[in-house]
């Protein structure tokens, strides 16, 4: 596999340098710095202090944690993947492509450093496209799901959506250094504000659900955990 | 003019103790789950609610959000600024009242939704965290407010006197006596320094006699000394459904005086979901302090007599076939999930699981106090329909149930869908199958 | 149902207990699936209705046992939705509180 890694160039070949240059880097540092202070922030004052129990324990709540954070993301365990097997595929991929967008984001604005495995990034970002944009589509066109949907959901999925495409247009060398760092900064200011933030509390609610099952003795579980999808009794009658 | 003013300061004092509530029960639990929420709508599907009535407003993430929208007005940059833009509501007499439906209507905080969510969000907690708040409001339905009441003034959920409560146990050992042919039994009451107190729920004084039979049966025989009490018999507690901490509080700590005044040295649970929970898990964390004292169900204590030998079972005896259902509180929240099952094994000759069962079980539509609120009553018996499915499926002809609660909605169930098969409590099975010695 | 119209709560208990007559008994019992209402349910049902009138509470099992001289297997038998949604409803009583 062929690596690349190379100083960012912009699109007439030239090396971004100079004053403007330093200002941008200074404001994507400090979109960063707010996003990660104001996610911690968030996160240990959700926490207050957390919460202890004086029950006696008759599980592991450990091995809940990690049970939680293994077996019952997979569809084998968890209803919501295997009963929505596109709707999982989707979220997946659309997760690593959004991963895979903001590091090399971060890497170019701030360190002025690409790095790419040819092919491979550029179908990633490609797939996360199309999945974040599905995902989009999912959500205008379910009314179940648009009637529980506020505007920071969409405003969250076209972020989502440009952020792999400016990542996109960068493996192909489409975009300039100041537009992929004017996109970071406002990507950054946004990202703790609205429900892109689960991208912390994610881990938080699958490590205090985890132990407090695994305390209880709950987690792992056993036994059959999945149901058939849909009406079962109307399948039996016809 | 005074009136109105007088109403209104009223009003406020009402909405800013359902806010105070709200951030307190937030706190270091549902916020982390409120927080984790992306509202991808996949979880219609695992609720037994929205199965069976699959409107936008049953989906497990929108009862969530009902409660959400007021946690991001007061604990969000953006629900602070620009609520429109997050869907965050003020806290007001008329949004608390519109709460009290999806909280405590569409919603037996079964917490099936919290273990097959796609992010691992605990959404039951969310629910909890408003009715605590519906709760300060002074807006919990009546019908289930009736019910905590009961408990608190008269020791019991049904209002039974101490006579009755004596009355009943002599009653019960005389008809016990004759089908035993053992001798004299005794049911005992305020008896001190046994054993064991034994909780009851009251309806198995009041109304369903047979599994405080059986159990006193399966007692004599395996040569217990035991107690129950006259005073706090019960093992229920509906402060933990109606969402009011303090009462569910005060309802523990009259049961550990009782047993104090008693010098019992462990309390054990009759067959109960919620009371199990209660007692075991979140009791100790509404005292702030661990108890004195060992809390163990019924089902442990029987599956200890009959792996000692103490009591010996032929399961000849029930010839049937058996399922099992699995009571949330017990199994999902009270991680007892096992004991039940070796019980059964060896009680009965055909044992059958549902699909799917344990921690991943179905509820059967009457948990979370649904059971007590009539005005939610054609919501309660359309949401066991995926219950009543399950349990014909499997073919069996019995129904082990150790909840007493989730037993009357499976014969109300059994009534109105025609299942055909009779409910009845592991201990009953249990004592069935016992070889008097 | 002789003109009048009884109202009953999502549970199926009767919304004004003190419309109940002996049709009305009849009716309900129907709906529990009891094809005809022998002497003993009928003894079941007036002492539970009586109870309630003077006491306005359901009684417990123990005493509409031992005042109609049957036994717990029997009233099973008989109602078998058990006394409170079985029995009780019959009798046109509210719903008990609880677990029922």
């Amino acid at each position: 596999m062929h690596v690349e890694s190379r100083a960012f160039r912009n699109r007439t070949g030239a090396y971004s340098r100079g004053i403007g240059c330093q200002m941008n880097r200074l404001l994507v540092l400090a979109s960063l710095l707010w996003t990660g202070i104001s996610l911690f922030t968030q996160l240990i004052s959700a926490w207050g202090g957390g919460r202890k129990t004086s029950a006696v324990r008759s599980g592991d709540p450990w091995r809940g944690v990690v049970y939680n954070f293994t077996s019952t993301m997979l569809p084998s365990r968890k209803e919501t993947a295997s009963h929505n097997p596109g709707n999982f595929v989707a979220g997946v991929i659309m997760h690593v492509g959004a991963c895979l967008s903001i590091l090399q984001i971060v890497l170019v604005s701030l360190l002025n450093h690409h790095f790419s495995i040819p092919i491979l990034f550029p179908a990633i970002l490609l797939a996360g496209m199309t999945a974040s944009a599905y995902l989009l589509l999912h959500r205008i066109r379910k009314t179940d799901l648009a009637a529980i949907s506020v505007p920071d959901d969409y405003i969250a999925s076209v972020m989502t959506l440009l952020l792999m495409c400016v990542a996109f247009l960068n493996e192909i060398n489409s975009i300039s250094h100041s537009q992929l760092t004017a996109f970071a900064i406002l990507f950054f200011i946004y990202f703790p504000l609205g429900k892109l933030r689960h991208s912390v509390f994610f881990f938080a609610a699958r490590y205090d659900l985890g132990k407090r099952l695994g305390y209880r003795g709950t987690y792992p579980t056993r036994g059959q955990s999945l149901s058939q999808h849909g009406d079962r009794s109307d399948e039996r009658h016809s | 003019m005074n009136a109105t003013l007088e109403s209104n300061n009223h009003r406020s004092d009402r909405v800013k103790r359902a806010i105070q509530v709200l951030s307190e029960s937030m706190r270091g639990l549902a916020a982390f789950h409120v927080n984790a929420c992306v509202r991808c709508g996949l979880c219609g599907d695992i609720c037994h609610v929205h199965q069976a009535e699959p409107v936008p407003e049953n989906l497990p993430g929108a009862k969530m959000s009902k409660v959400a929208a007021f946690y991001r007005r007061y604990h969000t940059l953006l629900g602070r600024v620009a609520p429109f833009l997050v869907g965050a509501r003020d806290i007001t007499e008329s949004s608390l009242e519109e709460l009290v439906e999806h909280v405590y209507g569409r919603c037996t905080a079964c917490g099936r939704c919290s273990l097959h969510c796609s992010v691992g969000a605990d959404i039951a907690s969310v629910i909890k965290a408003g009715r605590n708040m519906l709760v300060a409001a002074g807006l919990v339905p009546p019908n289930l407010q009736a019910v905590v009441d009961n408990q608190l003034t008269t020791g019991n959920q049904m209002r039974i006197t101490d006579q009755e409560i004596k009355d009943t146990a002599n009653w019960i050992a005389g008809d016990l006596e004759m089908e035993m042919g053992l001798g004299q039994i005794e049911i005992p009451v305020d008896r001190q320094d046994v054993d064991f107190l034994y909780l009851v729920n009251p309806r198995e004084i009041k109304f369903f006699p047979l599994s405080l039979m059986s159990a006193a049966g399966i007692f004599r025989v395996a040569g217990a000394s035991w107690t129950m009490s006259s005073q706090f018999c019960d093992v229920t507690n509906y402060g933990l459904f109606s969402g009011d901490n303090q009462a569910a509080f005060q309802i523990t700590q009259n049961v550990l005086d009782e047993a104090e005044r008693l010098r019992v040295k462990r309390i054990i649970l009759s067959e109960c979901g919620h009371g199990f929970r209660s007692f075991r898990w979140e009791g100790p964390d509404w005292r702030g302090s661990p108890y004195p004292i060992e809390v163990r169900s019924v089902l442990e204590l029987l599956l200890e007599y009959l792996e000692k030998g103490t009591v010996k079972v032929d399961p000849t005896r029930n010839p049937e076939r058996v399922t099992l259902h699995d009571p949330c509180n017990l199994v999902r929240w009270g991680g007892l999930i096992e004991p039940q099952r070796e019980i059964l094994k060896r009680c009965v000759m055909e044992f059958v699981e549902m699909t799917p069962n344990r921690a991943s079980n179905f509820c059967c539509g009457g948990g979370g106090g649904m059971l007590s609120m009539s005005e939610y009553g054609d919501r309660r018996t359309l949401s066991g329909k995926r219950k009543a499915d399950q349990i014909r499926d499997t073919g069996a002809k019995i129904v082990a149930t150790p909840c007493h609660n989730c037993a009357d909605q499976l014969l109300d169930l059994t009534k109105k869908m025609k299942l055909g098969v009779s409910i009845q409590s592991v201990t009953e099975l249990v004592y069935n199958a016992m070889v008097v010695p | 149902m002789s003109n009048q119209k009884i109202e009953f709560d999502p549970d199926g208990f009767m919304k004004d207990p003190h419309l109940w007559n002996d049709e009305v008994a009849l009716a309900i019992a129907t709906e529990e699936g009891i094809s005809e209402m022998s002497d003993d349910h009928w003894k079941l049902v007036r002492f539970i209705r009586e109870y309630w009138l003077k006491h306005d509470l359901a009684p417990a099992v123990r005493l509409i046992c031992q005042e109609t001289g049957l036994g717990v297997r029997t009233m099973y038998k008989l109602f078998t939705a058990g006394p409170a949604r079985g029995a009780c409803r019959v009798a046109g009583l509210p719903k008990p509180d609880g677990c029922v």
